[in-house]
């Protein structure tokens, strides 16, 4: 896995000068510091220890699961399961977050528009009293399309507040989970009619709180479906997450995640060298937003139950707090690291209220914990994240 | 100080207008209406002044407010835990903010240092992950007093506590006044307005003018030696120490102290005020608080009778929200 | 040779100011040819127009014609430039400081295992091995055997240069090159091997362009010399009839600023600063433009740069009075450019100027006054006592003004009258009324404020006129103004006379004699701009490497002060690099640009 990690900080750069002609860094040279150990061979579990020593924050989430796993006294089986379903159904999510980090906008906190796409996609479909085949692709072709369209929007509006992408991107969600929400009450059966009258409130108009999705329901999890030593999960569900993260590992080493990252380095020279910042950044948000929407369906599927007002809420949250517990930055983030992010946290997600319910009795306790991790591990990535001064070490 | 009006103010100014004028024809009593208005102003005036500092220091907006909320709310809850009531309960409860906003308050600063050009986003993640701290001290704290308590079969205090056996109306009670058949809680007004002349008469006087200073240009203060981190710590206090005192002076009003979550829920629409007042990175004072103070306050009452008149009654508070973000996005655009 | 380039009448304005006005010449197939010209003579300008810098663009563009290989360009941005065949070394550097070696190399030209149908192409898979091992070959030509991997801010500066300058010459479809500063942070050897590339290059058909302040090698490299003076040509040579004094003569005109008679006192003569790193040298008097005293002339060097023939100090020994500030053997420690074993003694009512190269330490001294954390060893002493940059005492008697007066001198959005009064009111307890609350008193501080503007003639609509709306001089003024009001022991000025009209350049230059004479008041200028040193200042210490090295009596002129910093390049020879100001620094800033230019 490729580390754009940590560079030492401050000091002057180590002269690799042309007068030391002999001398030679080695290709793949120090790319962040303490990798010399992880390198040096030895078993896969001894690599992944040095791995783990050096990156603390999925050592530390690794040494939280444990405890929580152990305090919930809950079956490794059982944690084995829910931790696939829940890889399966929130990677997606948390991948559609490195592209803006790549493109260095930060956390992509106005994800939950492109949720709100797919959401929109989706009840359209419902609304229009559509089933089967003819439902998902009419949910498909609207949430798509939408959520590329409200990318670039969001991408120009990021690109009028440089340097204050992150509570910008947050304000954009908020206002955009209002306007959501607004279209929801006041539309439906009152401005437009409905085909599927049970989609709405008692009232009349406006959707119902949560609408369940015949024709959505399960689609990729039961495909493929097995059990392997009372762990049962779905090879297609997997499949369609493996085939997300290969692009998104492919977008990363292609021209335009180099693009990408020279632009995040250092956006003037970028500009002399002939990249469009402006374009590459806009392209980075309507990616993720397009991820966003396709994460949020694949989200739906799995659970199957459309919560209209909140399902999209949070999204950006967990994603961003999985990313970075599988040691992602501000600065840069992996596919690995969102693998690995997403299995972590939500392997506590899972084991907090049960941990807290049998140490306190109180399983509240266990969610505020989860809670303060979440915004605890967001905000410890804010504070950490020191700006770079020009060419300096 | 405020030659041209900015935009998010002129925008709002419009709206309101048109409120009004809705609300009127709706047949809305405008007697009433003054009073209320003048009561939402004195409630919510000090939590939007707890803004000020910080974005005069250069800190941005203060979107780590829950963290002086949730001051305040540990105040008042000291204070009704020792059952105080009245003046004295409520005297007491501001010392306990204030006491508790002021520790709270330094802590905050300094990790605030760390994050120089991002507080904001700092200030929202900080202030998030706080409330589920606060909420789990709420729920374990030895608090004893059992009208604060869940009912049996809960762990920990109320989310709602009452506050009329304490201090509920002391400041809204206190002087009251009625001209011209408007109700005035004269007592509430003056309290704020109080407060509100001390922050700008602070910052009338050089020291205060330091404190500008170090936000409007940071190496020109630094050139003359004036000390950056320190006034950015103190006014990241002072600003949380306002809150603490904001939430005291808002729920003695409002009757009820709102713990967990809601401590969070204050923070968006002071923002918004706050920007409705004409307050920008260069300019922020006690006057642009009171000016968001007032129009904001004003729309938000006149929103109800409006969407109840001509809209569906549950779209209120989505309508209020889509205006408060709004603007917030535009004030954000035109930095 | 066929015409490569032709400008005809080219213009550009900043604002109000002219950066270039009706420049022309042209530029063979082949030839090579050097910008030269002082301080916001426009060069540089001149480079960012031919480069696409978004800049130029941004401040209302430039008028006039640049027509290459027959084709009229327009040059919008730096991808237009590229396209039409033009491509830059830049004097900061275009390379991206996180990515390698190899990424920088064929940023945009990169090497692919896909090649996807154009509107896709930037999907196409990276191929890293192809490019690393097609880097290595590129560098390698330059010498450089450093890893193509590591990420180029951790190579060093003369590295990152010739990194650039490999990129840029292995462009393909590569017709004209410029360079900004090439050789200015590089030792003699990777300086030959720069020139010999360039030299290559032109052979093969590619046009050059260049801008240098070192005047011998332009000498040596060019075909060509053009000298821009005040944005105007001030000259086209070629290389045989060129030689340094004329060249000197043409950059800063016939008439050098008169210079200022002032009386420093006490009569300083460089002498021992009291640091026994320092040789005294002196200067034996006026060496002007009416020729050279016959002793002189014997041991005087022509040719590729001028020396100062050591002669023992003449004259009054330096008064015994200690120094009011004393830097002692200070070293800084950033990552870019540092003071190394510094030693100065500024003496008390003196006028003492301080310069250097890019690179080589003025930069750093100034950002020592600016900078509160930078980490330093070694002594500082104020009037005897031990300070440091933090004190508050120190920032009560040293007024300083850095080099962007902009940011940091001035409180932009504030007025006339504010910006004059603020350091007085808030530090100095001046214009306070109601005692312990310390009011604003409006009344006193105008009347102070309107007597400032009519004695330093600062050319403002009125006292609460915002300062961002006075032109660069006036802005200027008010700054000198609000240091000087806070009568500090010393006054530090750093690049006083950057981006302002020549009128307000004499007024500010007299302006500091008249503080000297009149008040007593210690001045330390530090600039790169001989303007503002020779005739002004008592003393003036030059700096190579970040220590003094050389210490120019009143009797300096600007073709010695210019051969002084040159000095010494043939000593370091293949010495250790030098500090990363040059190059490393923020590319935004555009010199030239509304805030630099006059």
């Amino acid at each position: 896995m490729p580390f754009f990690g940590d560079r030492p900080a401050g000091g002057p750069p180590p002269a690799v000068s042309v007068s030391e002609r002999g001398a030679s860094e080695g290709n793949g040279g120090a790319h962040g510091g303490g990798n010399a150990g992880a390198r040096a061979g030895g078993s896969a579990a001894g690599r992944a220890g040095a791995w783990l020593a050096t990156h603390p924050m999925p050592l530390l989430f690794l040494v939280l699961c444990a405890v929580g796993i152990r305090l919930a006294g809950l079956s490794l089986p059982f944690v084995a399961e829910e931790v696939l379903t829940r890889l399966c159904r929130d990677t997606v999510l948390a991948l559609a977050l490195i592209l803006p980090i790549t493109a260095g906008m930060g956390l992509n906190f106005a994800l939950p528009v492109g949720a709100m796409a797919a959401q929109g996609g989706l009840l359209i479909a419902t609304c229009a009293g559509l089933s089967g085949d003819a439902a998902v692709g009419t949910a498909l072709a609207v949430a798509l399309p939408l959520s590329a369209l409200l990318g670039a929007l969001i991408g120009m509006v990021l690109n009028r507040v440089k340097g204050r992408e992150m509570i910008v991107s947050i304000v954009i969600g908020l206002l955009g989970s209002n306007l959501y929400q607004l279209l929801c009450l006041g539309v439906p059966g009152r401005l437009i009619a409905v085909a599927n009258p049970s989609v709405l409130l008692s009232k009349g108009s406006g959707l119902r709180n949560s609408v369940d999705l015949e024709f959505f329901r399960h689609i990729l999890r039961d495909v493929g479906h097995v059990t392997v030593g009372g762990v049962s999960f779905s090879l297609g569900s997997l499949m369609v997450v493996f085939l997300f993260a290969a692009a998104v590992h492919w977008l990363l080493r292609s021209r335009f995640g180099l693009h990408a990252r020279a632009v995040a380095d250092d956006r003037d020279r970028a500009a002399l060298c002939g990249i469009v910042p402006d374009r590459v950044r806009l392209q980075a948000m309507v990616l993720s937003t397009v991820l966003g929407a396709c994460g949020q369906l694949i989200y739906i599927q799995d659970l199957s139950i459309l919560n209209v007002y909140t399902g999209h809420l949070l999204s950006d949250i967990f994603a961003a707090a999985a990313l970075l517990a599988g040691g992602a930055t501000l600065r840069s983030a992996t596919v690995g690291q969102a693998v690995l992010g997403v299995l972590l946290f939500h392997t506590l997600f899972v084991v907090s209220p049960m941990a807290g319910q049998n140490t306190l009795s109180n399983a509240a306790i266990g969610e505020y914990c989860r809670s303060f991790i979440a915004y605890g591990v967001i905000a410890l990535a804010i504070l950490l994240n020191r700006r770079k001064e020009g060419m300096s070490a | 100080m405020m030659r041209h009006i900015s935009p998010p103010t002129r925008i709002m100014l419009v709206f309101l207008v048109v409120l009004l004028t809705l609300a009127l024809k709706a047949g809305i009593d405008p007697t009433r209406l003054a009073g209320d208005a003048l009561r939402k102003l004195g409630m919510s005036a000090v939590l939007v002044l707890s803004l000020v500092p910080m974005m005069r220091a250069g800190m941005g907006l203060n979107f780590g407010m829950p963290i002086g909320v949730s001051a305040g709310l540990l105040g008042m809850c000291l204070s009704m835990n020792a059952r105080l009531t009245g003046a004295a309960g409520f005297a007491a409860a501001l010392g306990g903010a204030v006491a508790v906003g002021s520790l709270f308050g330094y802590v905050y600063g300094r990790i605030l240092n760390v994050a120089k050009g991002r507080e904001e986003v700092a200030g929202v993640f900080l202030g998030y992950a706080f409330l589920p701290l606060m909420s789990v001290f709420w729920t374990l704290a030895p608090f004893s007093n059992r009208k604060m308590l869940y009912p049996v079969g809960g762990q920990g205090l109320r989310p709602r506590i009452g506050l009329d056996p304490f201090f509920a109306g002391v400041l809204d009670k206190g002087f009251d006044l009625t001209v011209g058949g408007v109700a005035v809680p004269l007592g509430l007004l003056l309290f704020a307005g109080v407060l509100l002349a001390l922050v700008a008469l602070f910052y009338a006087t050089a020291t205060g003018k330091t404190f500008s200073v170090v936000g409007e240009n940071e190496r020109y203060a630094r050139i003359l030696g004036i000390s950056v981190e320190g006034r950015r710590i103190a006014s990241a206090l002072l600003s949380t120490v306002l809150a603490a005192v904001g939430i005291c002076v808002y729920a003695q009003s409002y009757g009820f102290a709102e713990l967990y979550e809601s401590a969070s829920v204050m923070t968006f629409p002071a923002v918004c005020a706050l920007l409705v007042g004409g307050a920008s990175r260069w300019r922020a004072g006690a006057a642009n608080a009171l000016l968001g103070v007032a129009i904001y306050q004003t729309m938000y009452l006149l929103s109800t009778p409006v969407a109840n008149a001509y809209l569906a009654s549950e779209t209120t508070e989505l309508f209020r929200m889509v205006v408060t973000n709004g603007v917030i996005l535009y004030a954000f655009l035109r930095r | 040779m066929e015409t490569l380039l032709d400008i005809s009448g080219l213009s550009k304005r900043y604002g109000e100011s002219e950066a270039l006005r009706n420049v022309s010449f042209s530029l063979a197939r082949g030839e090579i040819v050097a910008l030269l010209g002082a301080n916001g003579s426009g060069k540089s300008t001149l480079l960012h127009i031919l480069s696409g810098h978004e800049v130029i663009f941004a401040t209302g563009s430039w008028q006039g014609r640049i027509v290459l290989d027959g084709v009229p360009l327009s040059l919008r941005s730096p991808r237009d430039a590229l396209r039409a065949g033009i491509s830059m070394v830049h004097q900061e550097l275009s390379l991206l400081p996180g990515l390698s070696a190899a990424e920088n190399l064929f940023l945009t030209r990169e090497r692919t295992r896909t090649s996807l149908p154009r509107r896709l192409a930037s999907l196409d898979w990276v191929d890293r091995a192809a490019q690393r091992e097609e880097g290595a070959a590129v560098l390698a030509e330059l010498g450089i055997r450093a890893g193509t991997e590591v990420p180029v801010r951790r190579l060093s500066l003369p590295v990152r240069h010739l990194v650039e300058f490999a990129r840029e010459r292995s462009r393909g479809d590569l017709r004209l090159l410029l360079l900004d500063e090439p050789t200015s942070c590089l030792n003699r050897g990777d300086s030959d091997t720069v020139l010999d590339a360039v030299r290559t290059l032109a052979a093969r058909g590619t046009g050059v362009l260049f801008v240098s302040h070192k005047i011998s090698e332009a000498i040596a490299l060019a075909d060509r010399m053009v000298v821009l003076r005040d944005g105007d040509v001030a000259g086209i040579f070629s290389r045989r009839d060129a030689d340094e004094r004329t060249l000197v003569r043409a950059m800063f005109g016939g008439d050098l600023l008169a210079a200022t008679p002032h009386a420093s006192r006490p009569d300083t003569e460089p002498g021992p600063d009291g640091c026994t790193a320092i040789p005294p040298e002196a200067t034996p008097g006026r060496w002007g433009p009416s020729g050279l005293r016959p002793e002189a002339k014997a041991k005087e060097k022509t040719g590729k740069g001028a020396t100062i023939p050591a002669v023992p100090a003449v004259g009054k020994t330096a008064e015994k009075a200690p120094p009011v500030l004393a830097f002692e053997n200070v070293t800084t420690a950033t990552p870019d450019e540092n003071l190394r074993n510094f030693c100065l003694a500024v003496r008390p009512g003196e006028i003492l100027g301080v310069t250097s190269l890019l690179g080589q330490g003025k930069g750093a001294f100034s950002r020592f006054f600016s900078e509160e954390h930078m980490p330093f060893s070694g002594t500082l002493r104020l009037k005897g006592r031990t300070v440091t940059v933090r004190d508050a005492s120190f920032r009560r008697h040293v007024a300083f003004l850095s080099e962007d007066r902009r940011r940091d001198s001035l409180l932009l959005e504030r007025s006339v009258l504010e910006n004059l009064t603020f350091p007085a009111y808030a530090l100095a307890g001046r214009f306070r009324r109601m005692g312990p609350l310390g009011l604003f008193d409006r009344a006193e501080a105008e009347r102070y404020a309107a007597e400032a503007v009519r004695r330093y003639g600062i050319t403002c609509a009125s006292l609460r006129q915002p300062v961002r709306e006075l032109s660069g001089g006036n802005q200027q003024k008010v700054a000198v103004a609000k240091a000087a009001g806070l009568s500090p022991t010393v006054l530090v000025v750093c690049e006083p006379t950057r981006g302002v009209d020549l009128r307000t350049k004499r007024a500010l230059l007299e302006w500091f004699a008249e503080l000297n004479r009149e008040e007593g008041m210690t001045i330390v200028i530090c600039s790169g701009e001989p303007e503002d040193l020779v005739g002004v200042c008592s003393r003036i210490a030059v700096l190579r490497e970040g220590q003094v090295r050389r210490m120019l009596g009143r009797g300096a002129d600007e073709a010695a002060l210019l051969a002084a910093m040159e000095m010494d390049r043939e000593a370091d020879g293949d010495g250790a690099a030098n500090g990363p100001e040059c190059g490393g620094g923020c590319v935004g800033a555009v010199p030239g640009a509304p805030e630099a230019r006059r």
